[in-house]
């Protein structure tokens, strides 16, 4: 999220969101999906609208068994 | 070999903006529709819904930037981007997220796509005439389909009038540049309207709410733009352009 955000650690508190965080808009959003893809999730069109908060995110990460540091 | 025609100047870009096109407040007639994404029937999760996406040319985000006529909040959520086609070129264009919810910091500096709404021109590259135009929104070409009354009322009750007063503009669009980036919006968004029309027909008929959340995904996710096909009528348009015009900067 850092990266794709260009963002500190700082910048992404783990309450964060789509629309919350300046960088994390919904173009910046679909980035992020393709990252996830990349690195092993399987992300489908539903789950982009889904996958909304960092919450959200970590969580479906560690149901699916992927770390991503 | 002669030189490409180089950008447009500034003094094109100030004559483009300074085009007449203000039609009273008609954002009491609709709570400025067209500054947010929060109408009630558009379910949409990921653009901000009190906010507006911003689409502009580079040379236009270019100029405003350095004549300092930005709105508020441009600076900090421009994104360029770029795309290739045709081998070695380059269209060049940036994004913004507009805030202000109708509220502009700078209404006479408000983006063309702001000026131009509720639609964009599109100009023959042969005639340099304006020969039609397209809906200004890529949200905004469904609400037939889906059975609704257009949200804009400027649309709805001055559309005429609001094409003649874009057909005012056709003088301050004749550089190529303007007719190839109009030209590539017309593209983009007729690929866009007839990819879900083809493969997606079932939600035009159902529930707008369930259409627009669909949609988002779609569009955002780049479902509905055949990367490969775009490219080549964009590469087709393009060389319609330098045909008849002349090679210029992109």
């Amino acid at each position: 999220m850092r990266t794709v955000f260009n963002r500190g650690d700082e910048e992404i508190p783990d309450d964060a969101a789509i629309n919350e965080v300046v960088g994390w808009d919904s173009l910046n959003h679909v980035s992020l999906m393709i990252e996830l893809e990349g690195r092993g999730c399987t992300i489908d069109l539903d789950l982009i609208g889904e996958l909304t908060s960092y919450v959200k995110i970590k969580d479906y990460l560690e149901q699916a068994g992927v770390s991503v540091a | 070999m002669t030189d490409a025609i180089p950008r447009p100047t500034d003094r094109e870009w100030e004559d483009i903006h300074s085009v007449e096109l203000s039609f009273g407040a008609c954002w009491e007639n609709c709570d400025s529709y067209c500054c947010k994404t929060n109408h009630e029937l558009q379910n949409l999760r990921l653009m901000k819904k009190e906010s507006a996406g911003m689409v502009f040319m580079e040379g236009e985000y270019a100029f405003l930037e350095r004549t300092n006529r930005l709105q508020e909040g441009f600076a900090e959520t421009a994104r360029h981007h770029a795309f290739r086609f045709d081998g070695d070129k380059t269209l060049h264009f940036v994004t913004a997220v507009c805030d202000l919810g109708g509220m502009c910091s700078n209404p006479d500096w408000r983006p063309l796509i702001c000026k131009f709404y509720p639609y964009l021109p599109h100009v023959d590259p042969a005639t340099r005439e304006i020969d039609g135009f397209i809906a200004g929104s890529a949200l905004d070409q469904y609400w037939a389909d889906l059975g609704y009354e257009h949200p804009c009322w400027l649309l709805r009750e001055k559309g005429d009038l609001v094409q003649s007063a874009l057909r005012t503009a056709q003088p301050f669009l004749q550089h190529p540049y303007f007719i190839f980036y109009l030209g590539a919006a017309t593209l983009f968004m007729d690929r866009v309207q007839r990819t879900l029309r083809r493969e997606h027909p079932e939600l035009l008929e159902g529930d707008p709410r369930v259409f627009f959340a669909k949609w988002e995904l779609l569009y955002l996710s780049g479902a509905l733009v055949d990367r490969a096909e775009f490219t080549r009528e964009l590469a087709t348009f393009h060389r319609s352009v330098t045909d008849r015009i002349g090679e210029f900067v992109l």
